[in-house]
């Protein structure tokens, strides 16, 4: 978990210093595809905490997740159907999903630590 | 070390996130905020009935006008005394450019040739090339010049008005067609003229295009023009 949030630093840091720039144009794709790096990497969390993360499983659910989120959004563009709203929907959901879970282990194992004296 | 390895992933991915984070924000804030969809709806509606009124008005003003030109020609038919003040009236609307005037001329059209759609107008930076192709223009004998159907008369203005361009009290966007009368020949010269104003524009990002025109139509002034200090000296 820690881990996680120096990489985010980091990130954030990285994003700063590097002169690299977004064409206005992209915005509506770009939130797409952070909405499902999110909901990937809550997913993420949550498997390592049930004991069940496969790195594999991770890495091409990142990228396959981004990749598709953004050609729907391209796509239902193009064609005039709003087909990111599938995207949002889904991962939006699935993201709570996953904090709930997370929330569930992480008691669940606070309470084990405690109460067993 | 199996956990380990699954995290060292998981922060590597973070770092990616990181960045479209700052990467989205950055963007997003240089646009000044997004504007939510159910505002643009309710501005495009605002729009179209305005347009809609404008159309009307426009129908209204011609209606009235024509029905002000018939009674001129009714009046004149009877006294040729009137007809002699209409004729007056008449060239003294041809000279304030309240009359459409048609003649030989050059149509300029500038604009600017994105690669990409970037964002850029290089109107707003140089919104003073304009008033100078105007100067030049008319050094160059222009009998009538118009910008985007705006007549140029003796109050017109040019000016950057934040986004746009003010002509007229009218806001404009590039392209700017220019529709001028005079000798082709002339003007033409006076433009494409080394280190002209063709040039000057054209170094900065304008792109610049001249035709020449057998017959054009100028725009006539569509507003009115209304004096509340200026009084002429003396009477009649």
């Amino acid at each position: 978990m820690i881990i996680a949030l120096i990489g985010l630093a980091l990130g954030v840091f990285l994003g700063f210093v590097l002169p690299l720039d977004l064409p206005s144009s992209y915005t509506s794709y770009m939130s797409i595809a952070l909405l499902a790096a999110l909901d990937s990497v809550f997913g993420g969390i949550r498997a390592e905490m049930e004991g069940k993360f496969d790195s594999h499983i991770f890495i091409s659910g990142f990228f396959g997740n981004i990749i598709i989120a953004t050609f729907l959004a391209y796509f239902g563009d193009r064609v005039g159907i709003p087909l990111y709203y599938a995207a949002i929907f889904t991962f939006g959901t699935r993201l709570f999903q996953n904090f709930a879970s997370i929330r569930r282990i992480f008691l669940n194992k606070i309470e084990q630590k405690y109460y067993k004296h | 070390m199996k956990k380990i390895k699954g995290r060292v992933e998981i922060a590597i991915i973070c770092v990616i996130i990181g960045i479209m984070i700052v990467l989205q924000m950055q963007t997003i804030g240089n646009l000044g905020g997004l504007v939510s969809s159910q505002r643009a709806d309710d501005l495009l509606v605002e729009l179209n009935q305005l347009k809609k009124e404008n159309t009307e008005l426009t129908k209204k003003a011609n209606d009235l006008s024509s029905a002000v030109d018939d009674f001129e020609s009714q009046a004149a038919d009877n006294n040729r005394y009137i007809e002699k003040l209409l004729q007056d009236v008449n060239n003294a609307k041809i000279y304030s450019g309240q009359t459409d005037l048609q003649g030989e001329g050059i149509e300029i059209t500038l604009d600017y040739d994105s690669v990409e759609n970037d964002g850029f107008d290089p109107f707003l930076y140089n919104s003073e090339l304009l008033l100078i192709m105007v100067n030049e223009l008319n050094a160059a004998g222009a009998e009538a010049i118009s910008i985007n159907g705006e007549r140029l008369i003796s109050v017109s203005e040019i000016r950057l008005a934040g986004s746009h361009i003010n002509i007229n009290g009218t806001k404009h966007s590039r392209p700017f067609v220019f529709k001028v009368i005079g000798d082709a020949k002339t003007l033409k010269s006076a433009l494409l003229i080394r280190a002209g104003i063709a040039d000057i524009m054209r170094a900065n990002y304008i792109s610049v295009s001249i035709e020449e025109v057998e017959e054009l139509t100028v725009e006539k002034y569509e507003k009115v023009i209304n004096y509340r200090y200026a009084k002429p000296v003396g009477g009649e």
